[in-house]
């Protein structure tokens, strides 16, 4: 192995995947609810990948791979770190209007309260599926989980939080629900 | 008339998230477009989908750190990778043992050589197990001190508050004398994390059969000390306070 | 080929290794004494100190204080029984013990810097001071 294209390989992984970085810090952030776990998580992920990428055959392998050690680290250590109830507000940034912050803040909100309570399983695979856009397969293979297992609880996640989340239907739905109802 | 009963919730779901084949995603349409219940109910999935979405779209910022260094030891199936080692080791070896002859003073200047990148962020770890009133206070004015040093010289920090035994008492939502202090302290400083230990949360509930509840914001770790181990593992300082 | 290949290895390489070789054998024999409670922790972190010596001469300590400890670092302190501190503080620093006083400290007590025993050094920030000592490789202890 010539030591000058080890050493190159090497920035280049780095470069890399540095750029997973916020995507996985969004998944981390989801499933611990802790900016401060969420960064140790994804710091964690990136150094474990990077020494492991002498390993990979395929450079362009897919994200499923970076999120299955997402996934490992995860188990390993910050399943033992949980948050209790959030401070109001605190974990939000303000981007928003005046206007606008308090409703979408609310939203924002009571979706992170809903997702919370839904057990580790399928806050994994509801945040992998919506956040990432990740495939079935892609979860499966992230989780180490049977693919069956991956649509069963995507399927009691979402049931959970639609009943959690009913308040927060737009105005239309509702409207349109109550009409028939009347009928 | 209950037409979703047609397709599972898994069938549905699949269909949201584009995970069927074509054939049975045109099933599916076909069937939408007669059934107003089926439609709502594709509906309230896709809305569920997109709250999630939106939930997580901004973010608290996370403190940006470089990736370590591949040391090059972790390749040691190179051979001479490893014939490197021994010799690296041996001039180190040697290097130390004159450094060990001269005075002390040169050995701290050695080690710090192989300085941090300005980049690198400070992680302490502080250690609470002393329940006082008085001495929490200590431990506050201290923790605050310490985060005002480290915003007012621009130096990027991560401090955890770990609290077991009757250091406990800190962070129990009806009984810390400080309850508003920490939330004032959680909003200021965003890299402060206040932590309580499971095991002696369940054991003030065993012994004192109540239920505890911590303030918002608390984690929880599974063992204080189990959790002092793992940041001495990582790296982090740790104090006494 | 091979030659080459080792000759640039061992030009690398040693830059990165030397420091974690000394600092990992040098870790063992420095040690940082933390008194931040008061003078009852003190006498007793001294006396720990003057007991570590005896059984270990070479061992590199530093004693770090802010908050309730520095009050033994200055002068005119006496513990309980009416000893003055300023002795055991002389006696171990010529044996080669540093102290270190916490600036935040005496500015929140309103203390002169200049009360504070010969012995004793200034530092911005004494938990900072034990955090930086641990990255130089200094062990913590509690008295």
């Amino acid at each position: 192995m010539d030591v000058f294209s080890f050493l190159g390989r090497s920035r280049e992984d780095r470069a890399r995947l540095e750029q997973h970085r916020l995507r996985l810090y969004r998944i981390a952030y989801a499933w611990t609810h802790s900016a401060a776990l969420a960064d140790d998580l994804v710091q964690e992920t990136l150094a474990k990948a990077l020494r492991k990428s002498g390993q990979l055959r395929d450079p362009n392998a897919g994200e499923a791979w970076l999120y299955s050690i997402l996934s490992n680290c995860y188990n390993d250590h910050f399943r033992r770190l949980r948050v209790t109830e959030e401070i109001d507000n605190n974990t939000l940034t303000h981007d928003f209007t005046p206007e606008k912050e308090s409703s979408q803040q609310e939203i924002v909100h009571k979706v992170r309260l809903a997702i919370a309570k839904l057990s580790e399983g399928q806050r994994q695979v509801v945040t992998l599926v919506d956040i990432q856009g990740m495939s079935y397969v892609e979860v499966a293979q992230v989780l180490n989980v049977p693919i069956g297992t991956v649509m069963s609880r995507l399927c009691r996640a979402r049931n959970v939080l639609k009943d959690l989340l009913d308040d927060l239907a737009p105005k239309t739905g509702a409207d349109e629900t109550k009409i028939r109802r009347i009928k | 008339m209950n037409q979703e009963k047609k397709f599972s919730d898994e069938h549905l779901n699949a269909f949201v998230d584009d995970q069927l084949t074509p054939e049975e995603k045109e099933q599916v349409y076909v069937c939408l477009s007669q059934d107003e219940v089926l439609k709502r109910h594709v509906c309230k999935l896709r809305q569920v989908r997109d709250l999630v979405n939106l939930a997580y779209k901004e973010l608290p910022q996370p403190s940006h750190r470089p990736l370590p260094a591949v040391r090059n030891k972790r390749f040691g199936r190179n051979l001479a990778a490893g014939l490197v080692l021994v010799i690296s080791a041996t001039a180190g070896w040697l290097l130390y043992q004159s450094a060990a002859n001269t005075p002390s003073a040169t050995a701290p200047e050695m080690l710090t050589q192989g300085a941090a990148p300005t980049e690198e962020i400070a992680k302490v770890l502080i250690h609470v197990s002393d329940g006082q009133t008085a001495h929490l206070k200590t431990v506050l004015d201290e923790v605050e001190s310490l985060m005002r040093f480290y915003r007012d010289s621009h130096q990027k920090a991560r401090v955890e508050v770990v609290t077991n035994s009757d250091g406990l008492n800190l962070l129990l939502a009806d009984k810390s004398p400080y309850a508003q202090r920490i939330h004032q302290m959680q909003s200021e400083y965003k890299d402060l994390t206040f932590v309580a230990c499971q095991n002696t949360i369940d054991r003030f509930q065993r012994d004192l059969g109540v239920t505890v509840k911590l303030l918002p914001g608390v984690v929880i770790t599974d063992s204080g000390v189990a959790q002092i181990m793992r940041r001495h593992h990582q790296g982090w300082a740790y104090l006494q306070v | 080929m091979r030659k080459f290949f080792l000759l640039c290895l061992i030009t690398v390489l040693p830059f990165g290794f030397i420091p974690i070789n000394a600092s990992h054998a040098a870790a063992a024999n420095k040690v940082i004494y933390h008194v931040n409670l008061g003078n009852e922790q003190a006498t007793d972190a001294l006396r720990n100190i003057k007991n570590h010596l005896a059984v270990d001469p070479t061992v590199k300590i530093v004693v770090v204080t802010h908050s309730n400890g520095v009050n033994f670092l200055l002068e005119g302190a006496e513990d309980k029984n009416g000893n003055p501190y300023s002795v055991p503080v002389a006696e171990l620093s010529a044996k080669g013990v540093e102290f270190r006083v916490c600036k935040i400290t005496l500015e929140r007590m309103k203390i002169d810097p200049k009360k504070a025993l010969p012995e004793a050094k200034l530092v911005p920030s004494g938990v900072v001071e034990v955090t930086k000592l641990q990255q130089e490789g200094y062990a913590y202890l509690k008295p």
